[in-house]
């Protein structure tokens, strides 16, 4: 659904995507993990045609996206990680603006609200303007926006940052439901167990380039451990790790410590390094 | 459809703004009603206004008398008649009056004689300008010079009491030479606020419609209507009309505090017999400009903070020179060159042609030409930094 070859992308100097190639298909949910100013929001702001590249190509459907700009922007929605709507309309207002903007009319829009609004779970609040809403209920109108073109490809920008837990369950789960044959969802986060629970494949990204893609297993199989003895630390594959330390424990050698963990979490930051990101 | 869509956001979400609409109707009102009534005198200096003066009589004969009542022939000249002298002099001292007039005691005994001296004496208060202490000087002379001059020719007989003598008006008449015909009429002070806080209240438009294009910008919401494949000729446009709406009615409003509120406080009333074809056409040229003008400080400005200090800065410095604050009439001629710099001065001088110089459509051709060329301007460049903050 989704092809991208040798993609880069440069803002003056500092280059924001660097040589990306990467495959999507329909009926999954694409993980795109990184940890802050990655490259991440860039990545897909490109997709949606927000934002010019300066090398590669992208296609989208089998259509060239700096062709087809238009057919790419119909069959994408972009929620974004801000809340982008006006905090002093209310739901229906919003919903109604973006609607129209979209060319929306009739009954197609009325059956559009509806699907959305049964989606958000906003019925409550429809008629309150949304400055007066919680972080959850502000997350869940700005992704009703977003589905009310019935999109093909939806691309999710941490869409559950700031809310608390029951909010960003119910994002997750109303995410998961929306996973079918013919659409491709494509989510960005930097928390791993959201990655871990929603997406069928996941690329980890840094530095504008991608580090590592796979499914989850096939990620974790890299994964390294780390064993510390009286005079040496070297790292092992999880697969060699139990005949490597039995041939140490052979050997006479004392261990130390051995980390290791079969999570998402261990694998990023060893990919990405531990340093503190802005 | 999108741009009905477009319209009515922008119409609920300015409506919403209840501390905008405050600033777009209320400031103006408050600021014509102050000044129309802070400023009635400075203009009734400009215009043909009156002057009160007291006069102190120390003369018992019937030829000063005459002479009161020929003063009175005056009609911008009110006088109230003192008995002491010392009290009118400490009122015109406290700048009560602008002159105490002193008809000497020996006004009837020497007004008629060839050496007559001392007639009459003037205080003038300190603050009177030299001009209307010459004019005043002038008029009170005039009188005497007629009561002489009568009693001559009454002396040499050649014309019967049906003859008239000539007056110093009918001697002479003086003629303005103007540089624009009919562009020096001088306004009263409501007739020169109204229009003038009208100009100023519509330029304020800046700050409502930069703080919800910020806002728009920096939540996302321009960058996910631009995924969408909105146009931005819509989301321009759309911004453009409803305010042209809100501009339309500060100018209702405004006009009905002129006709109004500000007689009912003891000010002038503003004079409604123009044209008001001439009044829409310039209007709207002042909106477009004023939205324009907006939206490119709008596009350039990086925080809400900033726009709303930026806006109201360059709002209060375009009024500054422009003759809102200060009236371009009583500015030196540099100052009045100057002017023509801000657009507000364009549209005042569309509305002074309107409301002052009660003048017709053509009369406001230019002024529209030139803010509707200013509103391009302004929202070609707003366009070009949109673009370039996307």
């Amino acid at each position: 659904m989704i092809s991208i070859t040798n993609l880069s992308k440069n803002y003056g100097q500092h280059q924001a995507l660097k040589n990306i190639n990467l495959e999507m298909s329909a009926g999954s949910i694409y993980g795109l993990l990184g940890p802050n100013g990655a490259g991440k929001t860039t990545l897909i702001s490109t997709l949606v045609g927000l934002n010019t590249f300066d090398a590669g190509t992208i296609n989208i459907q089998n259509k060239n996206l700096k062709e087809e700009l238009d057919y790419v922007q119909s069959i994408s929605s972009l929620i974004p990680q801000n809340l982008a709507f006006y905090p002093t309309l209310t739901a229906k207002e919003n919903l109604e603006f973006f609607a129209g903007m979209l060319g929306l009319k009739g009954q197609a829009l009325k059956s559009r609200l509806e699907y959305v609004m049964h989606i958000s779970q906003l019925q409550e609040v429809f008629n309150q303007q949304a400055e007066r809403y919680s972080g959850g209920l502000k997350r869940r109108l700005n992704i009703a926006i977003g589905l009310l073109s019935d999109p093909t490809i939806i691309y999710f920008d941490e869409p559950t940052v700031g809310i608390d837990p029951q909010s960003r369950n119910f994002i997750l789960e109303s995410i998961k439901a929306m996973k079918s044959d013919n659409k491709l969802i494509v989510y960005t986060s930097h928390y791993m167990e959201e990655v871990e629970f929603l997406c069928d494949k996941i690329a980890i990204i840094d530095h504008g380039k991608i580090l590592k893609e796979g499914t989850l297993e096939s990620l974790l199989t890299d994964f390294k451990a780390l064993i510390k003895t009286q005079t040496q630390s070297f790292e092992v594959t999880l697969e060699s790790l139990p005949s490597k330390l039995e041939a140490l424990l052979a050997k006479g050698e004392q261990i130390k410590s051995v980390e290791y963990g079969h999570k998402l979490e261990n694998y990023f930051l060893q990919l990405t390094n531990k340093e503190l990101r802005e | 459809m999108k741009f009905y869509y477009a319209l009515k956001k922008e119409s609920i979400a300015l409506l919403r703004n209840r501390s905008a609409l405050l600033a777009l109707f209320i400031m103006p009102m408050i600021f014509i009603l102050i000044l129309s009534l802070a400023l009635k005198d400075v203009y009734k200096e400009y215009s043909s206004a009156s002057l009160s003066y007291l006069i102190v009589n120390l003369d018992q004969g019937k030829k000063s008398q005459k002479f009161i009542n020929e003063l009175k022939n005056y009609k911008n000249l009110k006088f109230e008649i003192k008995k002491d002298l010392e009290k009118a002099k400490k009122l015109t001292k406290d700048e009560s009056y602008k002159f105490t007039l002193v008809i000497n005691k020996n006004f009837s005994k020497e007004l008629y004689k060839i050496e007559a001296k001392n007639l009459v004496e003037i205080y003038t208060s300190a603050t009177t300008k030299p001009h209307r202490k010459l004019f005043f000087e002038a008029k009170v002379l005039e009188k005497i010079m007629q009561l002489k001059i009568k009693r001559m020719v009454d002396s040499l007989t050649m014309y019967n009491d049906k003859v008239k003598p000539s007056s110093a008006k009918d001697l002479l008449h003086s003629h303005f030479l103007y540089t624009d015909k009919n562009r020096h009429q001088t306004p009263t002070s409501t007739q020169q606020n109204v229009p003038a806080w009208i100009v100023f209240a519509m330029f304020f438009v800046t700050i409502p419609i930069a703080t919800l294009f910020i806002s728009e910008r920096d939540y996302g919401t321009f960058a996910r209507l631009k995924a969408m494949n909105s146009s931005k000729l819509i989301l321009f446009s759309s911004k453009i009309i409803p305010f042209m709406i809100i501009n339309q009615l500060q100018l209702i409003l405004m006009i009905l505090v002129g006709v109004f509120l500000v007689p009912l406080l003891g000010g002038d009333a503003l004079q409604i017999n123009i044209n008001f074809l001439a009044l829409f056409i310039i209007s709207l040229s002042i909106s477009f400009g004023a939205i324009g003008f907006a939206l490119f400080l709008a596009s350039i400005m990086k925080t809400i903070e900033q726009a709303s200090t930026i806006g109201a800065l360059s709002a209060v410095i375009m009024g500054a020179v422009g003759g809102i604050m200060v009236p371009k009439l009583i500015m030196p001629p540099l100052m009045q060159k100057m002017t023509m710099l801000s657009p507000m001065s364009w549209g005042l001088e569309g509305m002074l042609d309107v409301f002052v110089r009660k003048l017709g459509v053509e009369a406001v051709l230019f002024e529209s030409f030139v803010l509707i060329v200013f509103g391009i301007i302004s929202l070609s460049l707003a366009s070009l930094f949109y673009e370039r903050r996307q």
